[in-house]
């Protein structure tokens, strides 16, 4: 079961909750100058300490996973030997940007849990593998932005209210002055499509991994405070109105023969909305499930390789057929 | 688009800086935005970049002192550090401490690592708190009359000693 099936807390407002660690072997050295032998020989021996606890390394495509938010764009287009191990909601990156990239997301909001389920992973590596560490600059990493701690703290939000209203520059710039960075987390290019965010901690440096989890806690909490505020003026001000544009926009994705990725993201939105308010017999979950499974990526391992017209045909019938499946 | 003061974060802030009449215009991620003050400096990450060598000599004299050295893991040079704005290896960030000293303060303020610690190191930088520690918890059995928690707890600090 992926992360976006299971349930959560606060899944209204959070999609999931991720922490992840940048870990390196002393003796390596970064990419370029990282040889395949010796990458190799670093996926071999994070394996062999792994695999006896229960690890189990990942042959699905790499797209569909990245689509799946499990990895990295860059660990997608990787053309050097790298690997994946996963279990239970952590999912360790041999040889990205770093060698390794130790990360647990969990579903809903659960910093706690993540924390925890990835400083676990990340114990159980520091055991039997020498890190790359000096006292003053902490974990030596690829990219000196994550010196320190090494360590992001990122939660996915879906955000449509205060997105809509046109609000997030303002958070954007308001949070990045603790420290914090808030990107568009939907699509490929940096845009916010299907009101995802992504709030996540930018300092690594000079702050304890408590601190940077609590950075990140309080910044998410400021955000869903006004967001369930807006939700809740939104409902008041013309609730007939509103419930109208979400639920012609559920008949579209119901009846639709032809919808490609923008209009998924789209459709996404407002039914996710739509539930949440109550207008539609879904739950968050099965509508996460239709945009994540019907990325492109996935499409292509379900059906083959198809045209973009034939992607768009098949990728309507499957949110069709989502929506009827979740409403009987 | 990237930062232009550390060439790293993704720029989100849209800078205009007006002194004596020379306009200073430049994309910043957010960090370098809150971290902007009057020292203000445009540049590369690691070298200073062109703007930054004609602010600051200091940065392209080390450089220029340091053009020899050699990484002594992966045995790449300084230039290769600050053209890319990465490190070749871990080892490079202890070779170059110095030359990388000036951007790592640009990057990070003036911190240092106060996160956790690997096995290692703990064994070595941690002992030496562990034993405080254990001395303190001693003491307190102690005044509490608790003879054998103390009894345990002198135990241990013997056998912190002798691994020492
Ligand atoms: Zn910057
Ligand atoms: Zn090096």
């Amino acid at each position: 079961m992926y992360w976006y099936e299971k349930e959560g807390k606060e899944q209204d407002i959070f999609l999931s909750t991720r922490v992840r660690f940048a870990r390196n072997l002393r003796d390596y050295p970064f990419e370029p100058a990282l040889d395949a032998p010796s990458a190799r020989e670093i996926i071999e021996r994070v394996g062999g300490i792994l695999k006896p606890l229960g690890y189990e390394s990942v042959d699905k495509e790499r797209g569909v996973l990245y689509e799946k938010r499990l990895i990295s764009r860059e660990m997608a287009e990787k053309k050097t030997p790298s690997e994946i191990y996963t279990k239970d909601d952590c999912c360790i990156m041999v040889c990205e940007e770093d060698h390794l990239r130790i990360q647990a997301i969990k579903s809903g909001l659960d910093l706690e849990g993540a924390f925890k389920a990835c400083s676990e992973a990340e114990q159980a590596l520091d055991e039997k593998l020498r890190f790359a560490f000096s006292e003053e600059l902490g974990y030596l990493t690829h990219c000196p932005t994550n010196l320190g701690c090494a360590m992001r703290v990122s939660v996915m939000m879906f955000l449509p209210c205060l997105s809509e209203a046109g609000k997030m520059k303002m958070i954007e710039r308001e949070l990045s002055r603790l420290g914090i960075t808030v990107r568009g987390s939907g699509g490929e290019g940096s845009g916010a499509e299907g009101c995802l965010y992504q709030i996540s901690n930018s300092v690594t440096m000079g702050v304890t991994e408590e601190e940077i989890l609590e950075n990140v806690r309080r910044a998410a909490e400021s955000i869903v405070l006004t967001e369930r505020e807006l939700r809740r003026r939104m409902k008041e001000a013309d609730e007939d109105k509103l419930r109208d544009r979400l639920l012609r926009s559920y008949g579209s994705a119901m009846y639709a023969f032809l919808t490609d990725s923008g209009e998924l993201y789209r459709f996404y939105a407002n039914i996710r909305l739509a539930a949440i308010l109550g207008y539609v017999p879904c739950n968050t979950c099965i509508i996460d499930k239709m945009l994540f499974e019907n990325l492109p990526y996935h499409i292509i391992s379900r059906k083959g390789e198809l045209s973009a017209l034939e992607r768009d045909k098949e990728r309507a019938r499957a949110v069709s057929e989502m929506l009827r499946k979740a409403s009987s | 688009m990237k930062c232009e003061r550390c060439g790293q974060r993704e720029a989100t802030y849209y800078y205009r800086e007006n002194i004596n009449g020379k306009e200073t215009k430049a994309h910043l991620c957010s960090v370098c935005a809150s971290e902007k003050e009057s020292s203000f400096s445009l540049g590369d990450f690691f070298s200073g970049g062109i703007v930054g060598q004609m602010l600051s000599p200091t940065p392209m004299e080390k450089h220029k002192r340091a053009e020899n050295k050699r990484c002594s893991l992966c045995s790449c040079d300084f230039s290769y550090i600050a053209k890319t704005g990465k490190a070749g290896c871990p080892q490079c960030y202890i070779d170059f401490a110095p030359l990388m000293e000036d951007a790592l303060k640009r990057l990070h303020g003036n911190t240092v690592h106060k996160g956790r610690i690997p096995r290692e190191y703990r064994e070595k930088l941690g002992t030496r708190r562990e034993q405080e520690q254990l001395e303190k918890q001693l003491r307190e059995a102690i005044a509490a009359e608790e003879y054998e928690r103390a009894a345990v707890i002198r135990d241990k600090i013997r056998s912190l000693n002798s691994e020492m």
